[in-house]
Order: C-alpha cells, then sequence, then structure tokens
C-alpha cells in the first residue's frame, strides 16, 4: 500500500475522527451504544455502506451531472443500506430487531454523504474505498468505546455476558442507569473528545465568541 | 465583584461585595436548615427506631447510636441531635471531600486558585440527599456535579447550571431507587416509612392521616424526607436573610410559588386522586421550598432579566406540580423542575430583551 493510500486509511481513525472532530453521526453514535454488540453490529453495517458506497460513487463521477449528484448518491447509498439491512435481517435477526430504525437511517448519516460528495466524487476509486472503510472504522472506535462504557457500567456486563454481579442479583455492583439512557453517550464523547484535544491540541476550534476575563471587563 | 487576581488598569477599587462574601451568606443562610435538618433527622430515626422494635438490622450507625447509649423511647433533644449528626456528618464530610478533590485537582491544573464555591455545593447538595443515602452514591454525585457542572465550564459564574443540583439529579437518575427506597428516609434497614408524596400517588388524602401529617407538622417540618428540605420554616428564615441580602431574587421566589397555586388550582379543578392535593400542601411537601429558596436563586444560573425572573418562576413552580400529578416515578418533582427552568433561563431572558428592544423601537421610531 502506497503511503498516501495508507495516510488516507489512517487519518480518519483519529487525527480527523467523523465523529471527534467532524461531530458527525452522533445521533446514532447515541441511540445504537446502549451494548457493545448492537455498536459492533452498527460499525460493521456502516463500513460496508462506506466502502461501497465511496466505491461506487467514485466509479460514476465522470459522468456525474453536477446539477443531480446528490440525488444520485443517495439513491447509491439507500440502495446500500437496503441490502445491507435486508443482510442483517436474513442472518442476524435478534440483533437486527434491536437495532430496529438505525440500520435503515445509516442514509441520513452525515458521514456516508458527506464522504460521498467530499471525497469520493474527486477521487479514485481504490482510494475512495479505503477513505470509507478508514472513515467507518474511526466511527467504529468510537461507536464501540461509548458501546462497551455504558454497557459495562449501566449492566456490568460486556457483550451479553455477566462481568460484574449486580445488586440485584446478589452482588456488590450497583449498575448506574444514567448509563442505558442517551444522555450518558453524550457525556462520553464529550470525554472522548476532551481527552482527544488534550493529547492533540491541534484540533481544538477556535472559539466563535470570546468570553471576556474579569480585568478586561473591568477597563471598559 | 471583586477577584483575587491584581487589577491591571487604574483606578485600583475593589467592589464591595467579592464572591466569598455573598458564598458566607448564602452558607450562614443556610443555618437554620442545617439546624432543623439535623434534629429532624435523629427525631425521624428515634421515632423509627421505637415502632420498629427489636426487628432492625444493625448496622454501623444505629450501633453507634447504641454507643451513645440514648434513650429512644422518649426522645431527648441531645438524643434527636446526637443521632441527627451521625447520619449528617458522613454524608457531608464525603461529599466536601470529594467536591475538594475535583475542585483541587482543576485549579492546580490550570494554575488558578482554589474556588472555595465547592464548600457551598457540597452543603446544598447533603442537605438534598436522604438521610441514609449510599456515601458511595453522594461521592459520585459530588464528583459528577463539580466536573461537569462546575470545572468544565469554567468554575463560578460560568455554569448554567446549579452544580448542586445537577449532582442530585444524576444521583437520582443513575440509581432510581436510591432517593425513594423505604428505608431510607429514616436510615433504618427494616423500617417501613414512605414519601409522602407517592403515598398521596398511591392512596390520596387518606395518606396524609395515615401518616399523621397535619400542615403544621409539615410546615415546621417533622415529617420524613430528603434531610434539608423538610422544614419550611426554616427555609422561610434562610430566604429571608438571602432576599434582605439582596443575594436571592424576591421575584424568582414569589414566581415559583405563584407557579405553583396557579398550576395546582387548575389541577384542583380537574379533579381525582393527587390532582386534588390543594396549593398549600404542595407549598409545605417535598423539597419544593428548600428548591425554590436555595437551588433555584443561583444567580449563574437564573434568568438576569427581571421580568424574565417572574416568568422563570413561574414555569419552574409550575413543573413542580406537573411532574408531581402527572409522573409517579417522580414523586417530587422539584430537581426536574429546577433543571428545566435553569435550561430555559437564557431563553427566557431573550426573548425579555428581543421584546423590549422591539418596544422601545416602536416608541420610538
Amino acid at each position: 500500500m502506497s503511503s498516501k493510500l495508507w495516510q488516507t486509511f489512517k487519518t480518519p481513525w483519529i487525527d480527523d475522527n467523523p465523529i471527534t472532530l467532524q461531530i458527525l453521526g452522533i445521533c446514532s453514535a447515541l441511540a445504537v451504544t446502549t451494548s457493545l454488540d448492537t455498536a459492533l453490529v452498527m460499525a460493521a453495517a456502516v463500513i460496508c455502506v462506506l466502502a461501497l458506497s465511496g466505491a461506487a460513487v467514485s466509479l460514476i463521477r465522470q459522468h456525474l451531472p453536477r446539477s443531480i449528484r446528490i440525488i444520485v448518491q443517495i439513491t447509491i447509498i439507500a440502495s446500500l443500506v437496503i441490502v445491507v439491512d435486508q443482510v442483517l435481517k436474513a442472518f442476524a435477526f435478534e440483533i437486527s430487531k434491536r437495532l430496529s430504525v438505525f440500520v435503515g437511517l445509516i442514509v441520513t448519516n452525515c458521514i456516508v454523504l458527506g464522504r460521498a460528495e467530499g471525497f469520493a466524487m474527486r477521487n479514485g476509486v481504490l482510494a475512495s474505498t479505503f477513505d470509507g472503510i478508514g472513515n467507518g472504522i474511526g466511527y467504529g472506535l468510537i461507536l464501540v468505546l461509548v458501546g462497551a462504557l455504558r454497557e459495562f457500567f449501566g449492566k456490568g456486563s460486556l457483550l451479553g455476558k455477566q462481568i460484574l454481579i449486580t445488586t440485584a442479583q446478589g452482588g456488590a455492583f450497583e449498575p448506574l442507569h444514567l448509563m442505558l439512557l442517551p444522555p450518558s453517550a453524550f457525556f462520553i464523547i464529550g470525554v472522548i473528545i476532551w481527552v482527544i484535544r488534550n493529547k492533540k491540541p491541534e484540533q481544538i476550534e477556535q472559539s466563535e465568541f470570546e468570553v471576556r476575563s474579569e480585568t478586561e471587563v473591568g477597563q471598559q | 465583584m471583586s477577584s483575587s487576581r491584581p487589577t491591571r488598569g487604574a483606578p485600583h477599587v475593589r467592589a464591595a461585595t467579592s464572591l466569598s462574601h455573598i458564598q458566607k451568606t448564602q452558607v450562614f443562610a443556610l443555618v437554620p436548615v442545617v439546624v432543623a435538618a439535623v434534629l429532624n433527622t435523629g427525631y425521624q430515626y428515634l421515632l423509627a427506631l421505637d415502632s420498629a422494635g427489636d426487628k432492625i438490622y444493625w448496622d454501623w450507625s444505629d450501633r453507634t447510636i447504641y454507643f451513645f447509649g440514648l434513650d429512644y423511647q422518649n426522645p431527648s433533644f441531645f438524643a434527636a441531635l446526637i443521632a441527627g449528626l451521625v447520619h449528617i456528618i458522613p454524608i457531608l464530610a464525603v461529599a466536601i471531600l470529594s467536591a475538594g478533590l475535583c475542585e483541587r485537582a482543576f485549579s492546580t491544573k490550570r494554575n488558578l486558585p482554589m474556588q472555595k464555591s465547592f464548600l457551598l455545593s457540597a452543603l446544598v447538595f447533603s442537605l438534598l440527599m436522604p438521610p441514609a443515602a449510599s456515601l458511595l452514591h453522594v461521592a459520585l454525585g459530588m464528583i459528577f456535579a463539580m466536573v461537569f457542572g462546575k470545572c468544565v465550564f469554567g468554575g463560578d459564574g460560568k455554569t448554567f447550571l446549579n452544580p448542586a443540583l445537577l449532582g442530585v439529579a444524576v444521583v437520582q437518575i443513575s440509581f432510581p431507587t436510591a432517593l425513594s427506597g423505604h428505608p431510607l428516609w429514616t436510615g433504618i434497614e427494616g423500617y417501613n416509612g414512605s414519601n409522602i408524596l407517592s403515598a398521596y400517588h398511591r392512596e390520596g388524602s387518606a395518606a396524609l392521616d395515615w401518616w399523621g401529617i397535619s400542615w403544621w407538622s409539615a410546615f415546621i417540618g417533622t415529617t420524613q424526607g430528603m434531610m434539608g428540605t423538610t422544614s419550611v420554616l426554616a427555609t422561610m428564615l434562610g430566604a429571608v436573610v438571602l432576599v434582605w441580602r439582596q443575594i436571592a431574587s424576591w421575584r424568582l421566589i414569589i414566581g415559583q410559588v405563584l407557579g405553583l397555586i396557579l398550576i395546582a388550582s387548575v389541577c384542583n379543578t380537574l379533579g381525582g386522586g393527587i390532582l386534588d392535593m390543594s396549593w398549600y400542601w404542595h407549598l409545605v411537601l417535598g423539597s419544593f421550598a428548600f428548591g425554590a429558596v436555595f437551588v433555584a436563586t443561583d444567580p449563574a444560573s437564573s434568568a438576569c432579566t427581571d421580568t424574565g425572573r417572574w416568568v422563570q418562576g413561574a414555569v419552574m413552580g409550575g413543573m413542580v406540580v406537573m411532574i408531581r400529578v402527572v409522573n409517579e416515578s417522580h414523586p417530587d418533582g422539584v430537581i426536574t423542575a429546577l433543571l428545566l427552568g435553569s435550561v430555559l433561563a437564557p431563553l427566557i431572558d431573550h426573548v425579555v430583551v428581543w421584546f423590549n428592544i422591539r418596544q422601545r423601537a416602536r416608541r420610538y421610531g
């Protein structure tokens, strides 16, 4: 793999992570991360859709009239999402029931359309595929991390296997009910962003509005 | 308001009030509440000990009481004091310790002087805990409150929610049984105490007679409840101090009472079950009074226009009744209502200012 391709593949993991840097795909990150297995399946589904849609859009990019490109991209993405949804329903019915509408909602996931429009429209098939997989991995990493934390602290289990014995079962671990509610994913993603930007200060955004310090206010 | 940092430009004049002065006054206003909390917690505990008899399971606090050789058959002032202190001191100590450690960590990391307001937050937080709250929950709630309620936003004056309020809300949501379990109200395992509001939900006004609660006992605060919130009388004393020293906004407090009366009256006309509870009962039951005076009036997280204060107060007071009558799993809706009010405060201010600008534009062309 050439180093440029490797860069395209690797940058979205942390340096240009779709969730923590671009703040995209938050909705599904809140909804499907109550347990680790749903997070894993969702990550795999998004990786598939991203890779295939990147390749498909990149293939037809020279023949695509500018005015209808978004419609075509959405059609491609929607078709792929339907395929993924049907595959899940056929081979992993239990999980697909728990994921409910959120597999179908990958269509509206900003990451997918963003990569199609922002990358695949201007790059070759191979690069677009790797970019898609890379972004899917970046999304999946955060999803799996949040899912693992929420399942562990919310139920005391990982992948459905009980690790800590809860008080209801006669143990000492009292599960945090908050972790099973969507707001906890906000807190966890917030903390992940906090940690990443502490390690990589170049990711910190310019603030739109500077809070003035007391001494500055006093001088006016 | 003066800060601890040196002044940069002339004139080097500081404001007469300082943040620490305000916080000292707030703690002073809380003194009657703390006294009432200690005495009532102890009194309820001894009463329950008496009625539970030999069936109780002795935990460490019961053993401490036993060690002092207190006579629980005819509870004396001194016995209630000791029993109350045994319950309140561990919670307060854990709250102050965990809050202080967070504050210390952040101030060290940021090279800033330590802000003392964590003491006030820890005190308010402890008073909003039931007497037998688990110390682990207290520590978790307080750490969450300090880190996510205060420190990440930059400390005093930059919080959009009252940190203590956030901490209580997190404990309440994380451990749904933690703040409503029966033994919690007195601190005795095996004793079936009850939150009077959830009892009212189940049994209607008969619950009040069953638990022997008259309006005056609820007003003075000889009922079971969150430690600091039972005595409306003590809360009113604190309110007088805060309003007199112009720390709490009277508009916010009166607004909450009016909002509560309004919605409670509307509910009364609908009728049925807890909807029949009249406004003067809503005022004295649960933690409404304490929340209205000490939590909602936090200057950083409440509206800063006078009209906005009326509106925010009314929203919070109304929401308390709404949550109480509609949602049985949150029998005392105060915490949620206050959170909602604090979140709405900037929006309310924005609308008030916008109206004002439009009116002036109309008037002066």
